[in-house]
């Protein structure tokens, strides 16, 4: 479910990063403002850690076999309501990131709205929480609100995932099809975390109550029938609305918008390098039949000995840097093992 | 300079739930004296001396800590005043580096850089932790965290040093090394424990609990040679 | 399972170990966190535009991990090695490139090579540097300045004590987890998985064990005054040595997304 640097292109990477930092920056601010009790920073710091430790832990799915593990992103909600649920899952996503390379720093926005922000900010307020609100609060209750919550939750992942990877142009596959692949499978994956979170809570419904039945008076992150909740679902609205006429303006203007505007910055050079570029466009119109691929055999084993050379340098670089660092603090071989 | 006793008259604490884990809790501790709290899990001690703290609050009753009584209002000079330490080491030792967090208590009392810079080295000296300042509380040892929470305590500067089960779950030679640092301490102290010998060496004063109040307090010798008292509170094989 | 989990205790102490991230030794020029967050952000922007297309351009954005990984101290083997965990991933986003892809890019003694191949290929390489860059900006500075450089780059204080705080017990709910697992398995006749029933018990148990945890952690953290964001130190400045850094490497990193140096260098050969 990660999505990994490689597979986003920078300007999908960075229009989500947009997007989740501002739905974090409105999380922050709420957060802030009403904390549910004085125990909250604590709370979300060790069920962020939870989370991760549940995420390492399988279970088998029923009548398939195989096993798999939750997000977690429907269970945070349901204990921290959404924006705390949102900030202590974004930085469950951080971590995995930076610390156990799971994902990438350029797909993170990608990863935050994926797998935080369609629990946190779609499913729980639009799904668990109606279902919830309603009629006599029963442990039956609660497994089809978390069962529903997390369907929905990993759909709209499924959908963004799909979404994120067409739009960034690394992969052949057709959408439809990414789509017939992607949506089946995640109805299951959704089902099995619906169940496994429906369990939990339930388990933790038996220990206390008020922890897992609180009424719409407590909840204080977002009031069901107030406005806010209206508010949220506007902004998400309108972000999908910008993100996507973001996407398609770049898409049809010009396939690489970066590109695109740094040889626009670069433009005033343009003239010096005309003589060698030329060169360069006769010699590929030479040798290459497709166009954009501009790629030579001999150009790749070029690189490939400049890399060599390079590393052969650098290793050498490093080992007497090494060794002179060593040598003015002799201490340091204490922490030499191997 | 009257700081230095901790006063608690008919305190009673009943949990959101229900439980009712104080039922009228009456003592002074003065000045410099070392006093053990016995009792088995359950009997109501991490209770009591979650209020030494203010942490939690009584339902009724009163608990001071010198001249000044336990209210939301005084929480900062209480705070100020009592050291408390946990009895899980790793609920202390929150921040990430060992420093970070003797520094923790002292800069949110807003001191100075360089006077939170000498609390915590001073404080990390008293314990002997001075090599573990830049380490991480990842992987130190259980003796090495609970000497490094001790210290958090310490860099407090308080003048009541309240300590639950200080003892516990550590190796021989760090149970050693925690007593003996105790007994060079001359704050006034309450020490929560299951260690009977460690209070006969530390305390020359006990008191026991049992189902939420206070059935003995006397001199230690005393009260651990008393076979009926240490049986009503669970402490002796009936 | 619980090798999954004892890797990731494994990989937490490593890195919290000091110099963790080296072989051994010490990081010997450590940059400021700022410094090193923003040109890590830089270099994957600029390296991730280059079209798929233009594998020559990918290639050269290897530079960047092989020489930075000298200068601060970390084998580049070492690097490599770490960073070929993302290839399933990709691989399976990237395979189908390859057969729906055939258009030829050029022929080598017969064999064709074709645009799809070429897109694979760069995709695979592209998502190797990508996690060397983050591997570099992690071996050298840590995650615990990467905090603290998010936090003076202006991110909340309710964001950067979150993310200090869940690194901080993720060790000590990984090792509890360890431990329960243990007494489940050690009980279990060999199950691999568990049963949904038994992992909602299990997972419940950890969690309200946890929700006592942090209330304890909560009551040692106002026990000492706290009020609401954790204060840090440490601040190293920004320096010139960072200014030179981040700037050299900036312009390494133009020059070679916009020159086409792969196309002189066959001329060459």
């Amino acid at each position: 479910m990660h999505m990994a640097d490689a597979l986003v292109s920078p300007q999908v990477g960075i229009a989500a990063a947009v997007v989740a930092a501002g739905c974090l920056g409105v999380a922050a601010r709420k957060v802030k403002n009403d904390r549910r009790s004085e125990n909250a920073v604590a709370l979300m710091g060790v069920l962020g850690a939870f989370v991760f430790a549940a995420q390492m832990i399988n279970f088998t799915i029923p009548g398939t076999g195989s096993s798999g593990h939750i997000v977690g992103g429907v269970l945070l909600a349901a204990i921290l309501g959404p924006w705390a649920a949102l900030i202590t899952l974004t930085s469950v996503i951080l971590i995995q990131c930076l610390v156990f390379a799971d994902g990438g720093l350029m797909a993170l926005g990608c990863n935050i709205l994926n797998m935080a922000v369609t629990s946190c900010l779609i499913a729980y307020p639009l799904v668990f929480k109606p279902i919830m609100r309603g009629g006599r609060k029963s442990t039956a209750r609660l497994s089809v609100a978390a069962i529903a919550a997390c369907v929905v939750g990993l759909e709209c992942g499924a959908l963004l995932v799909v979404g994120e990877t067409e739009l960034s142009g690394v992969t052949a596959l057709p959408a439809d099809k990414f789509l017939l692949f992607m949506l089946p499978i995640h109805l299951v994956i959704g089902l099995a975390e619906g169940v496994a979170t429906a369990a939990v809570l339930r388990c933790v419904a038996d220990y206390k109550p008020g922890l897992v039945f609180h009424t719409a008076a407590e909840d204080g992150a977002v009031k069901p029938s107030g406005h806010k909740l209206r508010n949220v679902v506007i902004a998400f609205a309108v972000a999908a609305v910008v993100l996507g006429g973001t996407f398609s303006w770049i898409a049809s203007t010009n396939p690489d918008g970066l590109e695109w505007s740094i040889g626009k910055v670069a433009g005033a050079a343009e003239p010096v390098a005309s003589g060698l570029s030329a060169a360069a466009s006769d010699f590929q119109a030479d040798t290459a039949p497709v166009a954009d691929y501009g790629s030579t055999f001999s150009g790749i084993i070029g690189i490939a000995v400049v890399l060599i050379l390079l590393w052969a340098v650098s290793t050498l670089l490093r080992r007497r840097r090494v060794h002179l660092s060593k040598a003015q603090s002799p201490v340091k071989e204490e922490g030499h093992h191997k | 300079m009257s700081h230095h006793f901790i006063r608690f008259r008919d305190v009673h604490y009943t949990y959101p739930g229900g439980y009712e884990a104080l039922r009228g809790v009456s003592f002074l501790i003065t000045h410099g004296e070392k006093v053990a709290l016995l009792g088995l899990n359950g009997a109501g001690k991490s209770t009591l001396l979650l209020h030494t703290d203010g942490i939690l609050m009584a339902t009724s009753g009163e608990v001071n800590i010198g001249d000044v009584p336990v209210t939301r209002k005084t929480l900062p000079v209480v705070r100020s005043h009592v050291g408390l330490l946990f009895q899980n080491p790793d609920d202390q030792l929150f921040m990430p580096t060992v420093e970070d967090d003797v520094a923790f208590g002292p800069r949110n009392m807003n001191l100075p850089e360089e006077e939170v810079e000498r609390r915590v080295s001073t404080a990390l000296e008293a314990v002997g932790a001075t090599a573990l300042r830049r380490r991480r509380p990842f992987n130190l040892s259980g003796g090495q965290k609970r000497m490094v929470a001790i210290a958090g305590v310490l860099a407090m500067e308080p003048m009541i040093l309240v300590m639950d089960e200080p003892t516990s779950n550590l190796d021989p030679g760090a149970r050693r090394r925690v007593i003996e640092l105790v007994r060079g301490f001359d704050h006034t102290c309450l020490i929560a424990t299951h260690d009977l010998d460690m209070a006969a060496e530390l305390c020359p004063r006990s008191m026991v609990m049992a189902e939420g109040r206070i059935i003995a307090d006397g001199p230690t010798d005393e009260i651990l040679s008393d076979i009926e008292t240490l049986t009503a509170a669970g402490l002796w094989p009936r | 399972m619980s090798d999954r989990l004892q890797r990731a205790i494994l990989t937490l102490n490593r890195l919290e170990q000091p110099g963790g991230g080296t072989d051994g030794t010490d990081i010997i020029a450590a940059p400021d966190s700022r410094c090193l967050l923003v040109l890590t952000l830089i270099y994957l922007v600029l390296m991730l535009s280059v079209p798929l297309a233009d594998i020559e351009r990918v290639l050269l954005f290897s530079v960047y991990p092989i020489v930075e990984s000298a200068l601060v101290g970390i084998k580049y083997t070492r690097l490599l090695k770490r960073s070929l965990w993302v290839l399933p991933l990709v691989a399976l986003v990237g395979v189908f490139n390859p057969i729906l892809d055939t258009r030829t890019v050029f022929t080598v003694y017969g064999f064709t090579v074709t645009a799809g191949w070429v897109s694979l290929i760069s995709l695979i390489v592209r998502g190797l540097l990508a996690m060397q860059a983050v591997l570099i900006l992690i071996y050298v500075i840590g995650f615990y300045e990467v905090a603290v450089a998010i936090r003076r780059l202006g991110c909340p204080a309710v964001m950067s004590t979150q993310i200090l705080l869940v690194y901080r017990y993720l060790s000590v709910l990984l090792q509890q987890v360890l431990t329960m697992r243990r007494a489940v398995d050690a009980r279990g006749y060999g199950r691999r998985h568990m049963s949904l029933k038994l992992w909602g018990i299990f997972i419940g148990q950890l969690l309200i064990r946890s929700l006592e945890r942090a209330e304890n952690v909560s009551r040692a953290m106002h026990a000492r005054g706290f009020t609401d964001r954790l204060p840090l130190s440490r601040y190293r400045c920004w320096t010139t040595t960072d200014s030179v850094l981040l700037g050299s490497w900036t312009v390494v990193f133009i020059v070679i997304y916009l020159v086409p140096l792969g196309t002189y260098l066959s001329k060459v050969l």
